[in-house]
């Protein structure tokens, strides 16, 4: 028999919520029993995924500092400051987000209140001026949540951006959010025309929604009708709770999870395969790169599982916008498929996923099948074609990061991309010929072209630059790297940067003969033997010309992000302790402590290509701005500048590959693109830091009609920008080697 | 069918050649030694035959001093089975006969029914070894091939020749087809495919097992001298545009006299 229970209590002059007003007595342990069977459901499907996760191997370091950790998850888990960085869905986000933590909290304290706090006190703290203001903010951040539904459903489904691809799961979950909170605040405006049915109840104006809706709700029919809002709200709140583990609703969770546990190492670092060349000479298995789910590390797997098909990386990607085989997205929703297709196949058939089946399906992929991950065999549940990585598709990958900087939740394709091709590059031969060539070349003389070792220093010794055995005391040492010392282009940019160096009175040297290649494009091509062998072998050769193979307490200056970046993060792996800075950091630095002065006057403009080992991967932004306006230019910005800048194609050892083009079919080249973006900005003369950059460019501009045409756009590396309105001081000039 | 291929270790070509002060050999202080690129097609040719399921074994041989096992080693990282090296201080400036001689000795020890090589070594550019081990061992040879069929016995060669025409060999194994560029794209041999290569058998053997050395030579190298230094180049500036070019003709007319 309905009672109401509240309404005949004696604290019924205070403004309060009526629980379980109108219903049965039974009603509250109905809810009870639902409750603890939505919490075992819940639990379950959490525990679930996390055995899934635990497919993978050990994640050293996902769980250190933690305090580093709980201020990442306030910024990105809270806050969200990533995913508002794109206005309309980051406030569409936002509103959702907030409106269900707020609602969430909301009914959080009701129960407490309803439910503990009654039960023991036979009072509620939930009345008078606080209820007031409570439902006031739950009706407030329900309404945003609802607008925001209302968003994301136009946005969805309307405007339809090409990175959504819109899943059965996507519409669940928006078609469970909108039944709740409508069913929610029709509970309430019901409510509120029963109450005001007996009594004066002003103050449930401050629910602003449901007493806009109380006006619909007269008589016995409210009864009725709240009862029936009441109950959908109810279990589909439940159903809800229950099921979030199971669908997209799980990444509230997993997102949160992966910001808690991402890398707080350099940025999109690959992890190095520790001491292989000694493992393998000692006979040693040494797993190359990932070639199954097992060889990932769990944070890996959490990683896929946190992705929510958002597509910004996808917007971002360089080789996705010319029309070439990989998305980001697609890339990881593809390693989460075969995940989760290799999970059931583990936990339904309980088939242990043994070293033999990894081995099996490893051997496919040596035998040329496409599946990088998972042979057809191992495939379980799903279609191969759709639950495997192909290998198109990882050489594609510029490195870039562009996906990594943009995503949300902090999803890394980049290291998963490189710890796969290490499989295709050392196990399976699985590359083109132009990567057999750039491979073979390195082995033999530590250089993209194969050319002698001996003449990469021969413009340095014509200028006078000391080596480091004539100067063993120098400050920096300048680390000239291959297309320093080989492409004629970058070695203009070497010249000029030698120029200021002399003028500032720079205390720097080169390596001479002993300098090999940084090994950036040969690492990231999946390369790491040849890799760490270049590295060892430069070691070696420090160590016999009796030098200190830690450089400890030297600077390193380089004009290429690639060396710089490989330098300054990668080999201190390797027990190296220099400084490493680019020449954009030097440049900046001499021009702000006056050790060079520059000429005035300038009726340049310029547009600044950001290298994206520079601004993406080390945050060196400003500095080549500073640097452009000391030397007068009037500065242009493209929209993909800074850390959203375009790559130039170069990256991640595609400089030295073929690259698809068949405009036609709307396959562009990178650099075109991007040199047509930087030729439209409106400047004269486009700014690189990067000589693997220059060379893009380099080939891009001579497609154009600007072909031979002087005037009509300069190309120049930020060192020839500042080298040409340098001011030489007169006591400097006679060490000037260009003077 | 087993296949052999014959191996070369050469320098790499980007070497900077430096004679001898008695001009008797170059300097081999510095220089990189790799597999003969020529080779190279030679080895991913027999592979090739073999993943097609037509061949059962893939075998290297060579001639050559201790460091060219690095060369074999870099063919067996490719995918050859196993490798047998001749290393005989008796080979050193053992020339083309000499060391064809040595192959054909060896090979007549092994089971074998196509051999695959370069079409030259590119040190020396002889291109005279294979054809000369077809005649020790009379089989047939085709040479500078740049398309191949095996199909059970029976060998089909085609070779580029003038005005881009295919000139297409039939002959039956055993054989011997040098690999000239385009028949194929060699693999890549990475450095822990070559580690890996250390525990594949490499059998040694003497000079005197194969019946050869530099004292069956049929030449002697008498001397070495290295090309001119290339000159500066000479630029024209300054005065009138005609007059430049009147210069710059008469002088590749006169001097030059390449018009």
């Amino acid at each position: 028999m309905p009672t109401h229970e509240i309404a005949e209590s004696g604290i019924e002059r205070l403004p309060m919520w009526e629980m379980y007003g109108g219903f049965w007595a039974a009603t509250r342990w109905i809810i009870y029993a639902l409750a603890l069977v939505v919490v075992i459901t819940f639990v379950y499907g959490i525990w679930q995924r996390i055995r899934a996760y635990r497919m993978g191997r050990p994640a050293p370091g996902a769980l250190d500092n933690i305090g580093a950790r709980i201020m990442e998850l306030l910024r990105y888990g809270i806050a969200q400051l990533r995913v508002v960085r794109e206005a309309f869905p980051g406030i569409f986000h936002l509103f959702l987000f907030w409106g269900f933590v707020v609602l969430f909290i909301g009914t959080a304290l009701t129960v407490l209140d309803e439910d503990f706090y009654r039960l023991i006190t036979g009072n509620k703290f939930i009345h008078g001026g606080f209820y007031v203001v409570f439902s006031f903010m739950l009706d407030l951040f329900g309404l945003l949540a609802l607008v925001g539904l209302g968003m994301a459903l136009v946005r969805r489904y309307v405007m339809k951006p090409d990175r959504l691809d819109n899943q059965q799961t996507d519409a669940s979950l928006i078609t469970w959010i909108f039944v709740i909170l409508l069913t929610g605040f029709l509970t309430e405006g019901a409510r509120i025309g029963v109450v005001m049915g007996h009594k004066a109840a002003g103050y449930e104006a401050s629910s602003f929604v449901g007493y806009g809706l109380a006006l619909l709700f007269k008589g016995g029919a409210a009864e009725v009708l709240h009862k029936l809002f009441w109950s959908v709200h109810v279990l589909a709140s439940m159903v809800f709770i229950a099921v979030l583990p199971f669908n997209k609703g799980l990444h509230i969770f997993s997102t949160l999870a992966n910001i808690f546990t991402r890398s707080l190492g350099p940025k999109a670092f690959t992890p190095s395969i520790p001491n292989m060349m000694e493992r393998m000479e000692a006979g040693e298995e040494v797993e190359m790169g990932y070639k199954k789910i097992e060889d990932l590390t769990w944070r890996e797997i959490l990683q896929t599982d946190a992705c929510t098909r958002c597509g910004r990386c996808q917007d971002q990607c360089p080789a996705y916008n010319t029309g070439k085989h990989l998305s980001p997205k697609k890339f990881v929703q593809s390693v989460k498929d075969h995940w989760l297709a290799r999970w059931a196949q583990q936990r339904d058939k309980n088939v242990e996923v043994n070293q033999g089946e990894g081995e099996a399906a490893a051997a496919e992929v040596g035998a040329g099948g496409p599946y990088l991950l998972a042979a057809e065999a191992a495939c379980y549940g799903c279609e191969p074609g759709d639950a495997s990585v192909e290998s198109v598709v990882l050489w594609d990958c510029t490195n870039c990061m562009a996906c990594v900087n943009i995503c949300p939740v902090f999803v890394e394709h980049v290291p998963l991309i490189n710890q796969m091709r290490r499989e295709l590059a050392m196990e399976f031969d699985d590359s083109e010929k132009a990567c057999k060539d750039f491979f073979k070349n390195m082995d033999t003389n530590a250089n993209p072209w194969g050319m002698n070792p001996s003449d990469k220093m021969t413009w340095t010794a014509e200028l006078g630059v000391p080596t480091v055995f004539d100067n063993p005391d120098y400050e920096y040492l300048y680390w000239v790297g291959c297309m320093g010392g080989y492409d004629p282009r970058a070695i203009k940019i070497g010249k000029a940067f030698v120029k200021i160096l002399q003028a500032a009175g720079v205390n720097f040297a080169v390596l001479g003969e002993m300098e090999l290649c940084c090994g950036d494009s040969i690492r990231r091509l999946g390369n790491e033997a040849s890799f760490q062998a270049l590295v060892t072998m430069f070691k070696t050769t420090v160590q016999e010309c009796e030098m200190d193979p830690t450089f400890a307490g030297k600077k390193v200056v380089t004009t290429c992000p690639h060396g710089f970046n490989t330098l300054k993060h990668e080999y201190p792996e390797f027990g190296f302790k220099w400084e490493v800075v680019h020449h954009t950091e030097l440049l900046d630095q001499l021009l702000k402590s006056g050790k060079i002065k520059l000429k005035g006057g300038n009726g340049h403009t310029a547009v600044l290509h950001d290298s994206c080992f520079l601004a993406r991967y080390n945050d060196i932004i400003d500095e080549p701005r500073d640097v452009l306006k000391a030397a007068g230019y009037k500065m242009v910005e493209v929209p993909r500048s800074g850390d959203l800048t375009f790559c130039c194609g170069g990256g991640g050892g595609r400089a030295w590959l073929e690259e698809h083009y068949e405009p036609e079919k709307g396959i562009n080249r990178i650099n075109f693109n991007r040199t047509d973006e930087l030729m439209d900005a409106g400047a004269d003369t486009i700014i690189a830091a990067c000589p693997l950059c220059m060379m893009m460019f380099d080939e891009a501009t001579k497609r154009t009609e600007c072909e031979d045409k002087m005037s009509c756009i300069r190309l120049l590396d930020i060192a020839e920008a500042v080298a040409e309105k340098l001011d030489v001081p007169v006591d400097n000039q006679g060490s000037d080697g260009q003077a | 069918m087993n296949i052999v291929v014959l191996c070369k270790q050469v320098p790499d070509t980007e070497s900077k050649i430096k004679l001898l002060g008695d001009n008797s050999n170059f300097d081999a202080e510095g220089i990189k030694w790799v597999l003969n690129p020529y080779d190279e097609y030679g080895v991913e040719e027999a592979l090739k035959i073999k993943e097609a399921g037509k061949a059962a074994k893939v075998t290297v041989l060579s001639i050559g001093p201790k460091r060219a096992e690095e060369a074999i080693r870099t063919a067996l990282a490719m995918g050859a089975d196993d490798a047998v090296h001749v290393e005989d201080a008796g080979f050193d400036g053992a020339d083309a006969f000499a060391v064809a001689k040595g192959l054909a000795g060896a090979l007549q020890g092994m089971e074998y029914g196509l051999i695959l090589c370069g079409k030259q070594a590119v040190d020396d550019d002889m291109a005279a070894v294979p054809q000369m081990v077809a005649e020790f061992l009379n089989i047939p040879q085709v040479t500078v091939v740049s398309k191949l069929e095996v199909e059970g016995g029976a060998i089909k060669a085609f070779r580029d020749i003038e005005g881009g025409a295919k000139e297409v060999w039939q002959c039956q194994a055993p054989a011997i087809v040098t690999a000239t560029k385009g028949i194929n794209e060699p693999r890549y041999a990475s450095l822990p495919g070559i580690m890996k290569a250390k525990r594949k058998p490499l059998a040694k053997k003497t000079g005197a097992e194969v019946g050869s050395g530099a004292d069956q030579n049929k030449t002697k190298v008498i001397g070495w001298s290295l090309p001119a230094p290339r000159a500066a180049g000479k630029v024209f500036k300054g005065g009138e545009l005609a007059d430049l070019v009147a210069q710059v003709a008469k002088l590749l007319r006169e001097e030059a006299k390449v018009i």
